[in-house]
């Protein structure tokens, strides 16, 4: 990101692709795996992240340099996610959370203290199903991206309470499931 | 500082290391001493927590994708009127128009003439009365004129003898 000088987000503002095509190559991994975590599909991902760099592209000369252009792309990412996810409801909370999680906990008997890399993919993509959009981003950019609060606060123009509240109630939730399922395992 | 008060910085800051080291000295102080918190805290960063650690990065085919973004900004910057039926029938009106302007003008100016004229007639009722008026007032000179035609024939009446006339 320390590379794209203000000269080519300015280039890439007044609609130069080529200097797009530098955002777009260095913000692609981030932008993919934030949208991918915020879908919850593998399947959504490429049509998000498109989005997401078209979104970038279009509204780019309304970048201000107020924030650094990682805090604002994330921005862009999330919301375009986020707002995927409503629209195309493709998320069913807690009960759906639940019944992934149970298989998962069933398969890794054999082996409770190490969880093999796919395991850990389908028990993150239980638990982060399980959540609403919203907390689901705050999730994502603490645990995973590694944004303070403050950094998730400004990305997502909200308070810090209000992500705290928001980490506060997506691991009450998470925890619930697990709680139920290592219960019926006993 | 009991259980309560720290459950929420357990879930939260405590185990995100957002909390100042004095707020995070007295929750190990408190840790060490109670076993339910212990648990509890323990709980949440083996299954909230370190799970999301060990993420796997995706990897998109970058230059298909890129492909496909650059093939969605030139469909964006091409003229409208290529890619929307409905901005074309537009564009194809306007084009009318403007072939046929002089036409619209002259009709313009006809339309716009007999509105001012009926506009002119509603605002001046008078002036459509004056022609009904001179009707009655014609009739009415006529009538005088007739009138005075008998008045003056009886002026010419003869009575007989100039005595006669006289006395009568």
């Amino acid at each position: 990101m320390q590379d794209i000088t203000r000269d080519i987000i300015i280039r890439a503002s007044k609609g130069e692709v080529d200097a797009f095509e530098v955002i777009y190559r260095k913000c692609l991994d981030f932008v993919s795996n934030v949208a991918f975590r915020i879908v919850n599909t593998t399947e959504d991902t490429e049509e998000v992240t498109q989005e997401v760099f078209l979104n970038i592209f279009r509204q780019l000369n309304h970048f201000r340099f107020e924030s650094s252009l990682k805090t604002w792309i994330y921005r862009i990412t999330v919301n375009t996610a986020i707002n995927y996810s409503k629209k195309e409801s493709r998320h069913n909370y807690e009960m759906a959370g639940y019944m992934e999680v149970s298989a998962l906990v069933n398969t890794d008997k054999t082996a409770p203290d190490k969880i093999s890399e796919e395991s850990n993919e389908k028990i993150i993509a239980a638990l982060l199903n399980a959540l609403t959009p919203d907390q689901r981003a705050c999730i994502v950019l603490r645990s995973i991206e590694g944004l303070s609060y403050q950094e998730i606060a400004d990305t997502l123009k909200i308070p810090v309470n209000t992500v705290r509240s928001r980490i506060k109630r997506a691991r009450e939730t998470m925890l619930a499931i697990r709680k139920e399922v290592i219960n019926n395992e006993l | 500082m009991n259980c309560e008060d720290i459950r929420e910085s357990l879930l939260t800051d405590y185990p995100d290391g957002q909390l100042t080291a004095e707020r995070e000295e007295d929750i190990n102080q408190h840790l060490s001493a109670c076993v339910q918190c212990r648990k509890f805290s323990d709980a949440v960063c083996r299954s909230l927590v370190e799970p999301f650690k060990g993420a796997k990065k995706i990897s998109l085919p970058q230059d298909k994708v890129w492909r496909n973004i650059t093939q969605r900004i030139k469909e964006e910057q091409a003229p409208a009127h290529l890619s929307n039926p409905f901005v074309e029938m537009i564009l194809r009106a306007r084009e009318a128009i403007t072939i046929i302007k002089p036409a619209f003008a002259l009709l313009a100016i006809t339309v716009i003439t007999l509105i001012a004229m009926g506009y002119f007639n509603t605002r001046n009722p008078e002036v459509a009365d004056i022609s009904g008026s001179s009707e009655s007032d014609a009739q009415y000179i006529r009538y005088v004129a007739d009138e005075l035609s008998v008045n003056q024939s009886d002026d010419t009446v003869d009575y007989g003898t100039d005595i006669e006339n006289y006395f009568l």
